[in-house]
């Protein structure tokens, strides 16, 4: 009996714990399938901008004293000049080739070393937490249930963010634009669009967009640090966008919930050791049983 | 002064000599065709044009300017505007986008809505499908979207790339008229066929193109009466 209850005392708050974890998981994977339905390549410096927006974010907000929200802004919009560069130095120029892609996979490996470099140079390499007196402390009590303000913005605002991203995608010119070059490019050379502005905007969007995945995830889970990126999300992030379908925005917010979801069901079901795994259970499922996604065929070009 | 007056041009792909030595001209309010067999460079020779592959030696001049220093996105806007082989609509997108993509260089939205809803009007086979996405749309269809997609850019000299090409005999008949329709004093026409017979009825001029180079020229009547045109590209 004791044991029952225990378990169903923990159930809903590691549910909700899931369902925080899974809407950063969300908002980091949108960006990174969107680049992928737009360019068929995998922009592996994506987790190095998750990392940079927390890194950056804590630097201005506690080293420098800045505002929180005005450091976090401040940041978003760095990494977001960060992406015009990724797509300047490590994309443009091998698209411009007609290299294989596997180039720019290795190009951006290479990038994301540098940025995790350059952070552990300036941020040293201990994780480190934003101090309560900085940001979102507070906390809502409903009934035994305690709800970290951290955790409720996190929630709303990766929902929204994704929805926005869909929406931009879907309903306006400069989606429309997106949608034309992830479907031909050639043909929407021959439309007067220019491609490379298209690309380098979409590297833009989508890395400020994984930036404020990484500065909520450092506001939530209390842990920042050089390495997040490559230890917290690289490979959730993969598993999300595989399972959700590649190029695939919808199916990268549901696969993400469903990611975080599974790891709080594997934490207390089978305990803490086995949760880490299950990004690689869920990536070798994908693989095997969804290889086109579990939202099948709702890639970057047909969000209609 | 032509509107297109383009000069012993020459196009590689590394090693593959594509264009060797093309020259031709448009004016105004001409159509103009250039026939040739598979790989006679006719494709490149337009791809070159709207500056999606880099001549390596020749000049274009189009209006006035040499196509050389100018990207795509400029030379569209120039109103030099390509249908390319092969139709290229955005399958994934509905009718009405891909006809409001062609107008993706203009700054007249409401005159582009305007246009949008005549072109409908002007191919029935268009009308009513609106939102159908263009994927769905037959070869025929497509083609025809194709072509109203270019017309949305408001070209003063349309570059078509074998328009016929797989169409049905009734399909085919169609588009040429409505490529003579497209003609007009503000609208030129340079058509890139395989289908020698339609192409040299309805051009004022012609050019044949051999393994990259253009060999001859004329009016359409001219080389429909050529005895080499006849033998090598009308099979009479
Ligand atoms: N992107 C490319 N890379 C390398 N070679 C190419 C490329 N495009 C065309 N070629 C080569 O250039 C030559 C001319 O091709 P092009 O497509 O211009 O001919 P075409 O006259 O349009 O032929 P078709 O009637 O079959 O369309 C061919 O030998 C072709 O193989
Ligand atoms: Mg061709």
């Amino acid at each position: 009996m004791a044991l029952a209850s225990g378990v169903a005392g923990t159930l809903l708050p590691q549910t909700l714990n899931g369902i925080f974890t899974g809407s950063i998981y969300a908002l980091f994977a949108v960006g990174y399938t969107l680049v992928f339905g737009v360019l068929d390549i995998l922009n592996l410096a994506h987790s190095a901008v998750f990392m940079l927006g927390a890194v950056i974010t804590y630097g201005l907000a506690v080293t420098l004293g800045l505002p929180f929200l005005l450091g976090a802004l401040l940041a978003t919009l760095a990494c977001a000049a960060v992406g015009y560069g990724i797509d300047l130095v490590a994309l443009r120029p091998l698209r411009h080739r007609g290299a294989p892609p596997i180039s720019a996979l290795l190009t951006s490996i290479g990038l994301a070393l540098i940025f995790v470099n350059i952070a552990e140079l300036r941020f040293g390499a201990n994780s480190r937490a934003l101090p309560a007196s900085v940001a979102l402390s507070g906390s809502v009590h409903l009934g035994s249930l305690v709800l970290e303000d951290s955790k409720i913005a996190t929630l709303l605002l990766s929902l929204a963010l994704a929805a926005a991203l869909g929406w931009i995608v879907r309903r306006t010119r400069a989606g429309r634009a997106i949608r034309a070059v992830a479907e031909n490019p050639r043909a929407a050379q021959l439309m007067g669009m220019n491609v490379d502005a298209v690309i380098a905007w979409t590297l833009v969007l989508t890395s400020a967009l994984g930036a404020v995945a990484g500065i909520l995830y450092g506001l939530s889970q209390h842990d920042i640090n050089p390495f997040m990126g490559r230890d917290q999300i690289e490979l959730k992030g993969l598993a999300v966008i595989v399972l959700g379908g590649m190029g695939s925005i919808r199916g990268a917010v549901v696969a993400g919930y469903l990611l975080g979801l599974a790891e709080v069901a594997a934490l207390v079901f089978l305990g803490s050791n086995v949760s880490g795994g299950v990004a690689f259970v869920v990536l070798f499922l994908a693989l095997v049983a969804f290889p086109g996604g579990i939202l099948r065929g709702r890639t970057v070009a047909r969000q209609v | 002064m032509a509107l297109l007056d383009v000069r012993h041009l020459a196009v590689s792909y590394g090693a593959i000599e594509a264009v060797r030595d093309a020259s031709l001209a448009v004016e105004a309010g001409e159509i103009v065709a250039v026939i040739g067999a598979n790989g006679a460079g006719k494709s490149t020779l337009l791809s070159c044009l709207s500056g999606l592959v880099r001549p390596r030696a020749g000049t274009a001049v189009y209006a006035g300017r040499s196509l050389a220093g100018m990207r795509p996105p400029e030379i569209v806007g120039a109103g030099l505007v390509q249908v390319p082989e092969g139709r290229e609509v955005f399958a994934r997108m509905t009718v009405e986008e891909n006809l409001d993509l062609g107008a993706w260089r203009r700054k007249d939205r409401s005159q582009v809505a305007r246009e949008i809803d005549e072109m409908l009007q002007r191919f029935p086979i268009l009308a009513g499908r609106r939102d159908e996405l263009a994927g769905n749309l037959s070869g025929g269809e497509q083609q025809i979207l194709a072509v109203a997609r270019g017309l949305l850019a408001a070209p003063r000299l349309l570059l078509l790339d074998e328009p016929s090409l797989g169409l049905s005999p009734k399909l085919v008949d169609q588009v040429f008229e409505i490529v003579d329709g497209i003609r007009s004093e503000t609208t030129s026409v340079l058509l890139v066929e395989q289908n020698a017979l339609q192409a040299l009825a309805r051009a004022d001029r012609a050019y044949v193109m051999e393994s990259g180079t253009t060999t001859l020229a004329g009016t359409g009547k001219e080389l429909l009466g050529n005895p080499e045109v006849r033998l090598a590209y009308l099979g009479l």
